[in-house]
């Protein structure tokens, strides 16, 4: 009776182990895609100046210091 | 269930509560917000597309428009906003500019407005007729997005090299001083330094009655306070939001936190800082959002908090009247951006 109640929790304790994880992994997914601009959105946005570098583009009439030395809304 | 596994579910907890962004810092300001209602001027119209700084000397007010299609600076009387001309014409030319940062005046009533792109100080007079002598800042500096004076011959700007906090540099442009450092609690190493410098950009403001030199983060909720004749620190403010987010993407740092404070001024007794505190996320979520901020952040001149003011509108830059005891302030949502706050 006692194996079999050791059985039951460390089936329990494994159960448990795996949905944290599958929250954790979740919750890292939904950030991400939380941070990819839209297609619908980008249209929307009115563009001053638009500078893609290698790795950055900005978007927007704004106050912050584009790395084309413009000033932007957002950089991504 | 066993200790060892009871200790892998709190490790396993812990690192779920870990994934999830929280900001752990207090809000200050509780209990002490008061609501302000704007007072719109009645302006002769200039077109501002996006109006940025206001800066009042006696009975004149200096305008910047950051994205002017013709010019940068539209000067008003006051208290009557009547528009007595524009000066700081957009343009590629020898005597046109690129940019338009800031503007301040000095003692004799001269103004100056810099232009990071160009890294020169223009001034006028202050019957806008004479054009005076341009201050060439030094390539040592790479790039300068704010400026304050000390006194009549030296000037206090940001650092943008990430190895200092701010510099002292003299009418020539020469550097006479690099000093402080950035407040950052995170891991510098040399390849982070302009980066960090990029992060940290802040706006400046210094008021000679008290030698305090006030720095708030654009990117951030970090207020800092210095005795510029001691070269001290007085304190440095964590907001709620704490210290700029951002990642380097190719030697620039992307933010990726909050819109931090948006303008800063220091009266005899009191520092005021305008505070946004959008997000980055929200931002990309709603392009459409209202740029400008509706607090602003009062501390008395050792940084504690005082109270915070509520206002009706959003707006990108202001000014403290201590005679009047008002607040002119820019709102970026209105045709007539210019309005007033009775404090």
């Amino acid at each position: 009776m006692y194996y079999l109640t050791l059985l039951n929790m460390k089936k329990l304790t494994y159960f448990g182990l795996v949905i944290l994880t599958c929250l954790v992994v979740f919750n890292t997914k939904l950030t991400i895609k939380n941070n990819q601009l839209s297609a619908i959105a980008l249209n929307n946005i009115e563009t001053l100046s638009y500078a893609e570098t290698s790795s950055s583009r900005c978007y927007g009439v704004g106050s912050v210091d584009c790395p084309d030395n413009t000033k932007t809304k957002i950089i991504l | 269930m066993s200790k060892i596994s009871m200790q892998i579910l709190i490790v396993f907890a812990i690192i779920m509560t870990a994934c999830v962004q929280t900001y752990s810092k207090p809000d200050i300001f509780i209990d002490k917000d008061v609501n302000l209602t704007a007072q719109y001027s009645t302006s002769d119209s200039a077109y501002m597309r996006y109006p940025f700084r206001i800066h009042q000397k006696d009975s004149l007010i200096y305008i910047i428009d950051l994205h002017g299609s013709e010019f940068f600076c539209h000067i008003y009387s006051y208290p009557g906003y009547k528009l007595m001309g524009s000066r700081v014409k957009r343009g590629n030319g020898p005597v046109e500019f690129t940019d338009a940062e800031n503007v301040r005046t000095d003692s004799k009533g001269n103004f100056y407005i810099l232009d990071s792109n160009l890294q020169k100080i223009a001034g006028w007079s202050s019957n806008m007729r004479d054009t005076l002598k341009s201050i060439r800042l030094s390539d040592k500096l790479i790039r300068t997005l704010d400026f304050v004076w000390l006194n009549d011959s030296i000037l206090i700007v940001p650092d943008y090299t990430g190895k200092y906090r701010y510099n002292l540099i003299n009418r020539s442009g020469k550097v006479l001083n690099m000093t402080q450092h950035i407040p950052t609690a995170k891991k510098q190493n040399d390849l982070s330094g302009i980066p960090l410098a990029q992060a940290w950009r802040s706006f400046i403001d210094y008021n000679p009655a008290n030698g305090i030199l006030v720095m708030a983060t654009q990117l951030g909720h970090v207020l800092e306070i210095y005795d510029v004749k001691a070269d001290t620190i007085i304190k440095i403010v964590y907001g709620k939001y704490g210290e700029p987010e951002f990642n380097d993407k190719g030697g620039y740092a992307v933010p990726y936190g909050i819109m931090g404070y948006g303008d800063v001024h220091i009266t005899k007794n009191k520092i005021y800082a305008l505070f946004w505190g959008r997000s980055f996320k929200d931002i990309r979520n709603n392009p459409d959002i209202t740029e400008g901020g509706n607090l602003i952040e009062v501390y008395n001149l050792k940084g504690q908090p005082i109270r915070r003011y509520k206002l009706d509108k959003y707006i990108t830059g202001f000014c403290v009247d201590e005679k009047m005891n008002k607040i002119l302030a820019l709102d970026i949502n209105s045709d007539k951006p210019i309005v007033e706050y009775q404090l």
